[in-house]
């Protein structure tokens, strides 16, 4: 090595220049720390998986209704298969469902009805994509799905920008409840014989909440119309009878002749046909029969005898008897079982085609033409809630065609006066009285809880389509056409926003929707 | 601030500024471009899509090291892979924060992975930042330049020499040096003072021998000159000591830190495909 003096010096202190070259110290000191704080790290990670918990790896808990499942990421979790929706199935879907509960065809085809959608598709979302785990032991799964998750297929911003009006409002869907009432009418009679002037009162008088206090129980005609309507001394019409001799359609040449009457019990009771037995338990003593007249007091609601004669005009109007006469009427059918009853009644119709088919006479062609059309139509009222069911819809919906218009006519203004006692109330539609519809046909996709808002508001707050305020108490009736039973009297979009906003009350999505139906809506969509 | 620190001052540089600026303006408008509506993909998709990104600036930032123990003649040129470490590096941040949607982590391995990539992401922007400032405030204010790995050793020889100087002193230099120099003149010292005046004050602390030289005696002014030479060269070191010392340590809070991402990215991406 070179001595110091033989390469001289620099600066004012003369300080000697290197003998040679300077040899770094190890810089791989630093490579080899970070290798071992990264094996420790990766040390603890692949002990806590291999033989932990595996919470170290978890990105973070699970919510508190999968906190059972800590540390079985098996039980979810599928090697690079990341979470399968069946996975969830196999708790969620437990009780069986055929149409598969929590897929997203079940969303689809309770958005679209479009049953298609149903069956023989992957799912397009899976269950994991919405509903995002270990965020921690308070995440709601349910409620934490974000608005972005629904924009992504709606389009739609958020309920405060972009929500469209709801349909009804939009369309201008009128309350087609089958009911002719009058809101501002009935409820100033409430208030008149209760006394006072508390108009939400009132509607609770009739509109009584369900144990949840969601929504309301449906109106019962026996706890809130039967103090007012239809008491024993109500009378029917004065009809006449059908004469013995004397059919109720005779054909006539081209055409038919009419010879409108009512049955009276007796002869209801002398042929007690199927369907008929009502004619025995009901008693005679209310008839007063008075030269080819009958008139029938103590009129009660859903008089079987009073429908027992509309039907008996129904049949004229649609001779092809058909499944029709296999149901009773539509008014003596529980309304829980008319689905069962309707789907039995098509699935016999069905048969009686399948039959058919093969067959190569035109007249048989031509009527499985008529039947399958038939049958499709009836399929979609069936899947559609808001038809009206009743025995027509078994008589092919085909008229006589020597029915002329003026003797249809005569069949309405006949019903009419056959039902008369019950159209004060109820509406008629081609001889039938139409069915009530109990649940109101609007906001059916969102939820709404009445118990919770009612609590804030009230009902007028919201519900301001009919002007109770103006007309209560005042000396002249409100113009019908501001207390017509058709008014939609609920409230639209832009009343929920008034609170539903990003700086108050919630307005998510799922704030008011489910992204999945409810058992109840299920059952309309499984074909 | 940050364009002080990653600003282009050539014009290879500059061609890599407008890359990053580029990439992060994508990485900032990428997040409001998948909230629109009808934009395809669900979440998933953008985070893994984030995701993949973010892990390729790490490779990219990651391969300067590998490319630093080549030979010369590796790929590309060196000054390229450093604009790449550098503005890859500082991509990588903003791609993180899409790829978690700027959200608190969640679990053990997410606040690791923050943590170490907020601390290789600070400490390499820190690091340029020195390098940007310290080697020109060394060679523009100090008479002397040295080498990191010789201070201790010429720190040393500063001190025989002083030592030999006051031995052949006067009584009063002797106690002097004794009193006020032989503790400086120790060893390299490491000092703060120097990260905010490169001098040290240097002028201050060489007041009190300026006011010792009128003191002595004739034959000793010439003697108190060259200590004072020598204390203020031993000053100059400790500068050079403190300062170098921040170049090479903050590679300990760059680099390990750094090994131990790569390792946790390893760990999230395993635990993201088999789960």
């Amino acid at each position: 090595m070179a001595d110091d003096s033989d390469r001289g010096s620099f600066g004012d202190a003369r300080l000697p220049v290197s003998p040679g070259y300077v040899h770094p110290r190890n810089r791989n000191r630093i490579v080899w720390t970070g290798v071992a704080l990264a094996a420790l790290a990766g040390g603890l990670l692949a002990v806590d998986l291999g033989l932990g918990s595996g919470d170290l790896v978890a990105n973070g808990p699970l919510s508190s209704a999968h906190a059972a499942l800590d540390g079985r990421c098996a039980q979810c979790h599928t090697p690079f298969g990341g979470v399968r929706s069946s996975a969830c199935s196999a708790c969620h879907d437990r009780f069986g469902d055929a149409i598969g509960a929590y897929t997203f065809n079940a969303h689809y085809v309770y958005a679209s009805r479009d049953r298609t959608r149903a069956f023989g598709r992957e799912n397009e979302v899976a269950c994991a994509a919405c509903h995002g785990e270990h965020e921690g032991r308070g995440r709601d799964l349910r409620a934490a799905v974000s608005d972005a998750r629904c924009a992504s297929c709606h389009g739609i911003d958020g309920f405060h920008d972009g929500h469209p009006e709801f349909t009804f409002a939009a369309e201008a869907v009128p309350d087609d409840a089958g009911l002719a009432f009058t809101h501002i009418r009935h409820v100033d009679r409430v208030l008149d014989d209760r006394g006072g002037e508390n108009v939400e009162a009132a509607c609770l008088a009739c509109h009584e909440a369900t144990a949840d206090a969601r929504g309301f129980q449906p109106i019962r005609f026996e706890t809130a119309c039967a103090d007012c309507h239809l008491a024993p001394h109500d009378e029917s019409a004065e009809l006449p009878v059908q004469p013995r001799r004397a059919p109720l359609v005779r054909a006539s040449g081209d055409g038919v002749e009419l010879t409108l009457g009512v049955e009276t019990l007796g002869m209801v009771r002398a042929r007690m046909g199927p369907g008929e037995g009502w004619a025995a338990r009901m008693s005679a003593a209310g008839f007063e029969e008075d030269d080819g007249f009958v008139l029938k007091t103590g009129v009660v609601h859903a008089d079987p005898w009073v429908l027992h004669n509309l039907r008996r005009l129904r049949r004229v109007i649609y001779p092809s008897r058909g499944l029709a006469d296999l149901l009773a009427t539509s008014a003596d059918v529980a309304r829980a079982d008319e689905p069962e009853l309707y789907e039995e009644a098509l699935g016999a119709l069905r048969d009686h085609a399948d039959g058919l088919r093969g067959r190569d006479e035109d007249w048989v062609q031509a009527a499985l033409l008529e039947l399958d059309r038939s049958m499709g139509a009836l399929e979609r009222r069936l899947a559609d809630p808001n038809t009206t069911l009743d025995d027509t819809r078994f008589r092919l919906n085909v008229r006589d065609p020597r029915l002329t218009d003026e003797q249809l006519t005569e069949i309405d203004l006949f019903a009419a006066e056959i039902a008369e006692p019950c159209t004060s109330c109820h509406t008629m539609e081609r001889a039938t009285i139409r069915r009530v519809r109990q649940e109101q046909q609007v906001l059916r996709r969102a939820n709404f809880d009445h118990g919770a808002h009612v609590i804030q508001r009230g009902c007028l707050d919201c519900h301001t389509r009919i002007p109770f305020s103006d007309y209560l108490g005042a000396d002249e009736p409100a113009d019908p056409r501001l207390d017509d039973a058709a008014i939609q009297n609920v409230p639209a979009v832009a009343v929920c926003r008034q609170c539903h906003r990003p700086d108050a009350v919630s307005d998510s999505c799922v704030t008011c929707h489910d992204f999945h139906p409810d058992r109840g809506a299920r059952l309309r969509l499984l074909p | 601030m940050i364009r002080g620190l990653l600003a282009p001052r050539t014009a290879v540089s500059a061609g890599w500024w407008r890359v990053f600026l580029v990439g992060a303006a994508l990485s900032l408008a990428a997040p409001l471009v998948q909230r629109a509506p009808g934009v395809p993909g669900g979440d998933g998709a953008w985070t893994a899509a984030y995701g993949i990104a973010v892990t390729s600036m790490l490779i990219v930032a990651l391969a300067y090291g590998a490319r630093r123990r080549m030979p010369r003649r590796g790929p590309g040129a060196v000054h390229h892979w450093v604009q790449a470490h550098v503005y890859g590096g500082a991509l990588f941040l903003f791609l993180l924060v899409a790829h978690t949607g700027a959200a608190a982590p969640r679990g053990a391995l997410a606040w690791g992975l923050w943590v170490s990539s907020l601390c290789v992401v600070v400490t390499g922007l820190a690091g340029v930042f020195i390098q940007k400032w310290i080697p020109p405030a060394l060679t523009s204010a100090l008479s002397t330049e040295v080498h990191y790995d010789r201070i201790p050793g010429l720190v040393e020889g500063v001190r025989e020499r002083a030592e030999r100087l006051a031995a052949a002193s006067g009584e009063s230099v002797r106690k002097f040096h004794a009193a006020n120099l032989a503790s400086v003149l120790a060893g390299p010292r490491v000092s703060f003072v120097y990260f905010f005046d490169i001098t040290g004050g240097v002028q201050s602390r060489l007041r009190r021998l300026d006011y010792v030289r009128r003191l002595v005696n004739e034959d000793d002014v010439g003697r108190l000159d060259e200590l004072r030479a020598l204390v203020r060269a031993k000053f100059e070191m400790d500068a050079h000591y403190t300062l170098q010392k921040a170049l090479r340590w903050w590679l300990y809070l760059h680099v390990p830190p750094a090994i131990v991402l790569t390792v946790l990215v390893a760990f999230h991406v395993f635990a993201v495909l088999y789960y």
